[in-house]
Formats: structure tokens, sequence, C-alpha cells
């Protein structure tokens, strides 16, 4: 089912036992090798020796908040990560994402969800940016020729609305916080409003979607930030 | 007799006895004096009974002077009659002198004590403040203030304040029996003084028939309270004099009540910021408690319902078993909610009932079920241990908390120990694990309500499960305690009194 992922490693980092447990059962089947750590320290070495290709992160681990694990390893590696934990308040997940996470699931989860996630994440490790053109469902985007267009249809993006889509679409199915987009299309000394972000993604959604108060491209994850739906061309 | 009127009778002794010398002296010593020395000597019990007493008894005395001087030292002697015309002066002076001394020494009197009067009112002033400023409550601040105002002002003194639901009661009255504090209309006329924050009674424009002269308390636009002092008995001016004391105690009042509301306030806020803290905490850590075990549930039911893999039969055992497990999780969870709430209720009463402890253990260990089964479980229990009066289900859930947190908090396939023995404090179970020693002095803190939760970076747990086990210990009237094993580990211990079995009918 999953050639491209077949064999990937990855490791779990969860106090739980159970969640590990289920994990490893789950993800096997799934064609993934689980490796798992049941404390933050533990889970850098892990993280540091065995190179997985990917990381399942528990928040509240014992020795180590999981946001330091994730400050940690970005230290020198770029590997996934995917937060998984009950914390589900929005400041835990700008928190996590803003420190280098790739994306947040909340616990309690869907399998399906989170193998949707796990595959997204490898997805993303495909280099974007070798290719010119991106292409998410109906949604197309030319970046050599700065070219965007819908359903076939060309579409006429400003400077700052092409570069928000083109974030996000390279980023596709990873959220992206209200900061990083900011910093990234505006710049890292220039860093407005909220309110100025929305105004162009309500403006580039009248723009790619068919129904701008129903997005499928561009979804909000409230108090967080936005994600550009990439699974609808699965 | 007080000191006053001891004085006063000295005053009148020196005086005759002065009167009795000059007469007695100048009579004997026959012409040694001549007639002016003698009223110049008569004029000195005159004078001293000016400076001493009141102006009748000085008149009283220049009378009696004027007599003597007339009958024994006046020509014709012996009669009051007097020849020369001359001495009818010396006699007008006689009384002027007495008079003249009696009021210039009256008005340094009545000066004195007015001065004495104003300082030791200031002085009560300022022992009220230094007072007031130790004081934190509302009750005692109101004692203290009309103690102060009825010492000072010499009536009684009564404080109205709005109490805690807000009701304008009679806070403090120095005469909790007089009619100041006990007559309904002067109430009345206090709630009016705090609706409008004018002041009323006798010398006001408002119920000068009252009883009581009030004034509020005011502290900016607020009306705090009211003060009031009993002027029923008053005259005119000492009315006055004692309005100006009451308004300055006003004042004194109002800043130390205002100060003491004022840190109540803070205070007040202070604890709901705290409660609203651990009410927090106890939302994350219940929300934690509970969606991990969902998670595994969740997870592994969407595994089993997902079409993305197909499991081998023994993975779907597997994922059966974490749902198994996370279930019963979530039970031991809901059930430790129920003790606690339980356990917290006025209602609360122990089921108690004749207890086997190697029942109770054998209860709580099958609880676990498969979770214990790769952990060598030793079971040691005492033979002929009496039997216990207890309420069953609950040390059943003491001993399933205990476990719980053995395995929770040592190493995969390390022995988990549980003994039951007879001692001296009664029948004491312990269950011993081979984890992480905890610092000795953290020991007494584990079993501290929310413990775990106060503690950041620890490991899950809802932290409620060692506070509940304390409280149904302490019911049963045992103790229960946590200590480091010498070989390692932690052993958490807990004693159940045995108390002596009435033989019911026959015995064995």
């Amino acid at each position: 089912m999953t050639p491209e992922t077949g064999g990937a490693r990855i490791l779990v980092i969860d106090d739980e036992p159970e969640i590990r447990r289920l994990l490893k059962v789950a993800l096997s089947a799934h064609g993934y090798v689980v490796l798992e750590a049941e404390a933050g320290q533990k889970g850098i070495d892990r993280a540091a020796l065995d190179h997985p290709d990917l990381i399942i992160l528990d928040m509240g681990l014992p020795d180590v908040d999981g946001l330091e694990v994730v400050k940690a390893i970005r230290e020198w590696s770029s590997v996934p990560i995917i937060i998984l934990s009950v914390r589900e308040r929005e400041d835990d997940k700008v928190a996590a994402l803003d420190a280098g996470a790739n994306d947040y699931v909340t616990k309690p989860f869907g399998m399906d969800e989170l193998t949707a996630r796990i595959r997204a994440a490898f997805r993303a490790l495909i280099p974007g940016e070798n290719s010119p053109v991106l292409e998410v469902g109906d949604l197309w985007m030319d970046l050599s020729k700065r070219l965007t267009s819908v359903s076939g249809k060309e579409v006429n993006l400003t400077p700052t609305e092409y570069e928000l889509l083109k974030y996000l679409a390279t980023n596709a199915d990873k959220v992206i916080t209200h900061k990083q987009l900011l910093t990234r299309v505006w710049g890292v000394d220039f860093v407005p409003d909220i309110q100025y972000l929305r105004v162009y993604i309500s403006q580039l959604r009248k723009k790619i979607e068919p129904d701008p108060s129903r997005p499928i491209y561009i979804l909000t994850e409230p108090g967080v930030g936005y994600r550009l739906a990439g699974l609808i061309s699965d | 007799m007080t000191v006053e009127q001891r004085r006063k009778v000295i005053d009148y002794l020196v005086i005759l006895a002065l009167l009795a010398v000059v007469t007695v002296v100048c009579k004997t010593t026959g012409k040694f004096f001549n007639i002016t020395d003698v009223a110049m000597l008569y004029l000195l019990p005159i004078i001293y009974a000016g400076a001493r007493t009141d102006i009748w008894s000085s008149v009283a005395i220049a009378i009696a002077g004027v007599l003597l001087f007339d009958l024994l030292f006046v020509p014709p002697l012996y009669t009051i009659t007097v020849s020369d015309a001359h001495y009818i002066v010396t006699f007008v002076i006689f009384l002027l002198v007495g008079i003249t001394t009696s009021v210039i020494s009256d008005r340094l009197k009545n000066k004195t004590k007015e001065t004495e009067a104003a300082l030791g009112q200031t002085r009560a002033m300022y022992d009220l403040s230094t007072e007031l400023t130790a004081v934190s409550s509302v009750r005692e601040l109101s004692r203290i203030i009309v103690s102060g105002v009825a010492g000072a002002t010499g009536s009684d003194a009564a404080l109205y304040l709005p109490d805690r639901s807000n009701v304008f009661t009679l806070m403090a009255a120095s005469n909790p029996e007089g009619r100041l504090a006990t007559d309904r209309n002067e109430g009345g006329v206090a709630g009016w003084v705090f609706e409008y924050g004018q002041e009323a009674g006798p010398g006001t424009d408002t119920l000068p028939g009252a009883r009581g002269l009030y004034v509020p308390l005011k502290w900016e636009d607020e009306i705090l309270g009211v003060l009031g002092i009993d002027v029923s008995e008053e005259t005119n001016s000492d009315l006055a004099r004692k309005k100006v004391l009451l308004l300055a105690f006003a004042g004194l009042a109002t800043l130390a009540l205002n100060k003491v509301l004022l840190s109540a306030a803070t205070q007040h806020v202070k604890n709901l910021e705290a409660s609203d803290k651990l009410r927090g905490a106890l939302f994350d850590s219940m929300s934690h408690e509970l969606r991990t075990p969902l998670a595994s549930i969740i997870g592994a039911v969407t595994s089993l319902t997902g079409s993305e893999v197909t499991y081998t039969d023994e993975q779907k055992i597997e994922l059966l078993d974490t749902i198994n497990k996370g279930a019963a999780r979530m039970d031991r969870l809901v059930r430790n909610l129920l003790d606690m709430a339980r356990l917290e209720s006025d209602s609360f009463k122990l089921k108690t009932e004749w207890c086997d402890i190697q029942d109770v253990i054998g209860v709580a260990l099958a609880a676990f079920g498969e979770e214990l089964e790769n952990r060598p479980t030793v079971v040691n229990v005492e033979e002929d241990l009496p039997l216990l009066k207890i309420d069953f289900e609950l040390i059943v859930q003491v001993l399933v908390n205990l476990v719980d947190n053995a395995l929770k908090y040592s190493p995969p396939g390390s022995k988990i120990e549980t003994t039951a023995r007879h001692e001296a404090a009664g029948v004491v179970v312990s269950v011993e694990d081979q984890g992480p020693k905890i610092p000795n002095e953290e020991l007494n803190r584990v079993f501290g309500k929310f413990y775990r939760i106060e503690i950041p970076g620890t490991a899950a747990g809802s932290g409620l499960g060692l506070s509940i086990c304390k409280s149904i210990i302490d019911v049963h009237g045992g103790s229960i305690w946590a200590e480091t094993r010498p070989g390692g580990g932690n052993r958490f211990v807990f004693s159940l009194p045995v108390v002596e079995r009435k033989p019911e009918g026959e015995t064995r």
C-alpha cells in the first residue's frame, strides 16, 4: 500500500507503554519499522544514534519537556517531527511548531489521520523546490514562470499572495504557524499583525477556492495557522 | 473616699488650722502685731481658700475671717459693732480678695483641665491609631474603635458597617446593653446616615431628637460605615466638643477600615487566582489522565476498522488488548474520582464489615489481570491475621492505587511485593517496588492532593491516587506513609487498627 515509505524507520518517543505498543503494532502493519524511547533524553539519544526517518513525539515526558526535545533535535537534524500529545491548547501547538516540529496531532487520534500525516511528512521530504511545478488537486503552480492556475484557468495573484501560496504549497499538509508565514513572506524585521495575514488569506481564497467560505485548499488551524490540504490528489 | 474628696477635706482642715493659728498667735502675742498686721495675717487663709476651694467656700472663709477679726481684734472687742468706719473697708477687701483669688484660680484650674483633656484625647487617638494598624479583621477593628471613642468621649459609642452579605448591621458597641445599642430607632438613624452620607442626631439638621450623634465614615465617594456616640445627656458646649472628637475618630476609623477592607479584597482576589490555578492544573491533569487511555482505545479501534492495512490475528489480539487495558485504566480513574467525591461529600458513611485482608489483597491484584503477568508479584500474608472491620471496596481501592503506582514508577519486569503483618499498630500492609527512590523530602508530600501536578516535569498521573489512599486510610483511623527500601526502591505502607470482635451469639 505504501511502497514509497516501505521500511522507513519511525522513532516513537512516549512515556505511555500502551501508546508505544499501539503505535508499534499499527505502524508495523503499515510497513514502517518502529523504534521506541520512553523518555526525552533517551529519545534524543536514539534520534542521534539510529537516524530515524521520522519522529513521533509526546509533549508530556517525565524527564525533559517535549518542546526541549524538539529544540535539541533541531540543533543538528531536520528529520520530520510529528507531535502526538494530549495538550491541545493553541499556545502549545504554536510553540511546538515554531520550535521546528512539522505537525501536531492531538490525542486521542484516529489511526488513519496519523498515518495520513506521516505520509504527508514524508512527501514533504521529496524535494519540492527542485521541481518547478507544484500540483495540489486542481491547483497548479509553475514556480519557474510564476504562474498559478485552478482547474486549468489562470489566476492573477499579487506578489504577496503568490509568496503566501507558494510557501503553503511547498509545505503542503504541514501546519504553518502565523508567525512562520509572517516572517517568511514579510521578512523577519517586519512582523505585522495577524489581521494583516487574514486579509491576504481571504483574498487568496477568493481567487483559488471554489467556495471561499468552505475552503478545500487553504485550511484554517484555529489559533495556530494554516495548512494547504494536499490530500485532495490522493 | 476618692482622692479628690480627700484633697478637699485636707484643704478645709488647713484653712481652719490657718484661721485658728492666726487667731491664737495674734491674740496671745498681745501688742506684738498691730491691727493692720492682724488684718494682713487673716488674708492668708482667705487666699488659701480662694486658691484651693470653690468660690462659695472662699466667700464663707472671708466672712469667717471678717467675723473673727471684728470680734477679737476690732474695738469694741467681742461685739460685731465697729467703732471705726475704716474697718468696713478692711471687710470689703477681705471679701474681694477671697472672691478674686477664687475666680482666678478657678480659671487656671479650668485651663489646666482643658489642656489635660486635650492631651488625653491626643494620646487616646495616638494609642488608637497604633492599635488599629496592627489589626487585620474588621470585627476586631470595630471593637477597638468603639472602645477608643467611648474612652475619649466618655459616652457610649456604636459602629455600624455592612456585613459580609452587605447588610447594614451594628458591628460593635462599647456598651451592648446601653440604649444606644439596643434602641431600634437609633439603628434607623444610623441607616439614614449610611444611605445619605450626612451626619444626623442632636446638633444637626436631621433627626435632632435622636439619642446618638452619627457621622458617616466616608472614603472618597464611598460610605464605609457609620460611627455614633450617645449625646442624649450633654449640654450644648459639651455636645460641640464631643462632635469635634467624634469627627476626629471617624477620620481615623475610616483610614483603618479602608486599609483592612482593601487588604481583604486583595486576599480574596489572591485566593480566587490560586483556586483558578489549581482548577486549571486539575483540568490539565484530568484531561491527560482520561485522554491517554482514550488515545490507545481510539487508536486501536480506528486501526482495526480502517481499511488501509490488514492485520494478522496476532496483531489484532494485541490491538484488542490495548483497548482492554485502556478501558481498565479509565475505570480506575473514574473509580478514584467517584471515591474522592464520596469521601468529600457530607453524607459520606463507611460501609464497614469484618474482612480478611488476604481476601482484599487478592481482589485488588485480580483487578490488574494481565498487567501483572510479566511482573514477578510476591504476596506474603502472615498466618492468623485478625479480621478487620473495614470498608472492603475502599481498602481494595487503596491497594489498587498502590500497586498501580508501583507498576507505573518501576522498571518493566521488576518485582512488586505485597506484605501483610500483625504489628503493634494493627495490621500493616505494604507494597514494595524497585523503582527509583523517592527523595526523602518528598516522602511526606506524595500523599498531598495534586502532589503530582504541583511538580512540573514528572510523569503522568492524576496525583489523585495517593491522596485518595490517605483519605480512605484516615477515615479508617489508620495511617499511611512512604519510605525507601534499604536495598533500593520504595515501600508504601498503611496500617489498619485491629478492633476487638464482640462475640455475636456463639463463639467459635
